[in-house]
């Protein structure tokens, strides 16, 4: 089953198409690849994905919701539905829910939490503050709760610093609990990014380049942390440009190429696809 | 110097925030009724300067129009007072929630604006609070004039009149808003205050409410200025559109910068050298002005994260040189 949808995804910044009516699915469970030469548009489709920028056309649907759409633009001076979208009425609400434009917060609340490919850690912030974050939207302690500290605040802190803690240990990065997140040395802080977003218990983790920039060893140490998180029910879907990486731990790869699919399917059937080959190799053959 | 701080660092926090407290409340004893009013100006201002930090240094939001938010709180105070003839001491929160509405109201559709842009809507405003106070708007406010005689506030049958009644008074205050500010610093919504200002994307990404999260920094901060307007009128019994000027939200401003934004402490050293400092120099005229102005030029120079950073915002500022 697909958890995730997307269907004639595009996205045009005024006279440049980034993403042309690409159509993909992931589904429950895999490990998704997402590849293509640099500007082939895959970072813009994960910021589709997670709600930074809206679509030009086409939607996507994550776990049967609908979490992007073009917005309404002028259109909506002649939608019925924004004009009484601040009515109190269930049946409004629903269908104003539907319509509107879901929020970065609230597409993470769904279940989908992200890394970047420039790592953007919280710098001046603790290992165990930036894994608190990823809790954040799974806690409710507001401005009652910070003044009066009500035993269930209490209970709430202690338990994001318990949740925070365990992605920690899972990452390996215990002993810099402490530690702020700009003294990690690099390849610790693009396991940092992952941690906190693991803190978010997604239910798909999307991840933007995860091994650019670190070594062999820690590049096979990264891998087998992604199969990991797979495996404890986490669907996965990643941009990468170390083959390694990605002939070695993608189930299917969908491959783009100027803003278009060229191809799908499984590693090998990918590497024999010669539209592929073109986009890769193209100019050396020229 | 490097063996007398871990010496000091050893004693319980308890005990030094005791030390103060029973500091400030003997001060004012042996001091004459001028110097007791300026300690006076100088908790007030600290408790603006506070409630701006929240906004300023905690959200990381530019907000220079903080003074039309102690405006609004001071003449709420004053007309409820005037017309209704409620005892100065009910209509504190009624000033708390007007300037608390009025911050909701204003910052609501400009909260996604960032930096600097954000900062001349602020400024804007203030203007619009201080020029609608000058016109009389609804035929209340007694324009240029202000509003005058207002009573003086009665806390269990004592009338609050001399200097050192309301030195205590916003001593109460401060304590509560350091309090306050402390708890709201080490919570959920602090943390979520400081993963905004450090990287809005990212702090979006992982689940929190931006737009909520900025805009309860706003109605607290505007809020609390509320609350510093009412002690003002409780003080002195005109206000004026004086209290909306440019030049206050200013120096509101420069006392959360020049300590260190998003530092306690910070806020204290700010307004010792916005408020106190000036007060006590007073016979300097104009002089004191100009030495502001280069004391300010050479600390941005030397200093820019301020006298008395707090850690974090040092690191910020510092690394982006």
């Amino acid at each position: 089953m697909a958890l995730l949808a997307i269907r004639n995804l595009t996205k045009r910044f005024g006279g440049l198409t980034a993403v042309d009516y690409v159509s993909f699915s992931v589904n429950e469970g895999e490990i998704l690849g997402l590849i293509g030469p640099n500007g082939a548009g895959k970072t813009t489709i994960f910021n589709l994905i997670t709600g930074i920028y809206t679509p030009t056309e086409g939607e996507i649907y994550f776990n049967g919701h609908r979490i992007a759409h073009p917005p309404l633009g002028s259109r909506r001076l002649v939608t019925p539905i924004w004009w009484l979208q601040w009515l109190p009425v269930r049946s409004v609400r629903e269908r104003w829910n539907d319509l509107r434009i879901l929020r970065p917060h609230e597409i993470t609340e769904l279940g989908i939490a992200r890394t970047f490919q420039t790592i953007r850690l919280f710098k001046n912030m603790t290992v165990l503050e930036n894994v608190m974050a990823g809790v954040h939207h799974r806690t409710r302690a507001g401005v009652w709760g910070a003044l009066f500290r009500p035993p269930a605040q209490r209970e709430e802190e202690r338990f994001t610093v318990a949740e925070a803690e365990q992605y920690i240990r899972f990452m390996g990065l215990s002993e810099y609990r402490d530690e702020l997140a700009k003294n990690l040395p690099y390849g610790h802080q693009r396991r940092l990014e992952i941690a906190r977003a693991l803190a978010a218990r997604p239910r798909l983790l999307i991840l933007d380049e995860p091994a650019a920039g670190l070594n062999e060893q820690e590049t096979m140490e990264l891998m087998d942390l992604i199969r990991q998180i797979r495996d404890s029910g986490i669907t996965i879907l990643l941009i990468e440009h170390d083959m390694k990486v990605v002939m070695g731990i993608c189930e299917r790869i969908v491959v783009l190429d100027y803003g278009k699919k060229i191809a799908e399917g499984t590693p090998e059937e990918v590497q024999r696809d010669p539209r592929v080959i073109q986009a890769y190799l193209g100019e050396e053959e020229a | 110097m490097t063996t007398w701080r871990p010496r000091l660092q050893k004693i319980p926090p308890l005990w030094w925030q005791a030390g103060l407290l029973v500091l400030a409340i003997l001060l004012p004893l042996p001091l004459n009724d001028y110097y007791r009013a300026v300690l006076w100006r100088t908790g007030l201002y600290a408790i603006l300067g506070l409630s701006l930090n929240i906004i300023v240094g905690y959200a990381g939001l530019f907000q220079l129009g903080h003074a039309a938010f102690y405006a609004l709180g001071a003449y709420t105070s004053a007309l409820l007072n005037l017309h209704f003839d409620i005892p100065l001491i009910l209509t504190w929160p009624a000033s708390i929630l007007v300037a608390a509405l009025f911050g909701y109201l204003i910052s609501r559709p400009i909260l996604h604006l960032r930096g600097d842009y954000l900062c001349i809507v602020t400024i804007a405003f203030g203007e619009v609070v201080r020029l609608a106070l000058v016109n009389n708007i609804f035929g209340i406010t007694g324009g240029a004039n202000g509003l005058s005689g207002i009573d003086r506030p009665v806390l269990f049958g004592l009338v609050l009149r001399s200097p050192i009644h309301h030195y205590y008074l916003v001593l109460f205050f401060l304590v509560l808003t350091l309090f306050a500010v402390r708890r709201l610093e080490n919570s959920r919504l602090g943390r979520a205050w400081m993963y905004v200002r450090e990287d809005e994307t990212a702090a979006e990404a992982m689940g929190v409410n931006t737009t909520r999260v900025k805009l309860l920094a706003f109605v607290l901060g505007s809020g609390w200025a509320g609350m510093a307007g009412a002690l003002y009128v409780a003080r002195v019994p005109v206000v004026s559109p004086d209290l909306a000027r440019f030049i206050e939200s200013v120096i509101m401003f420069c006392i959360v910068v020049l300590g260190g934004t998003g530092s306690i402490p910070g806020v204290f050293v700010g307004t010792l050298g916005m408020i106190t400092l000036p007060e006590i120099f007073r016979f300097l005229k104009t002089w004191r002005d100009a030495w502001m102005g280069v004391a300010m030029v050479a600390m941005m120079i030397a200093r820019p994260e301020g006298l008395w950073p707090s850690r974090r915002i040092r690191m910020e500022i510092r690394e982006e040189e």
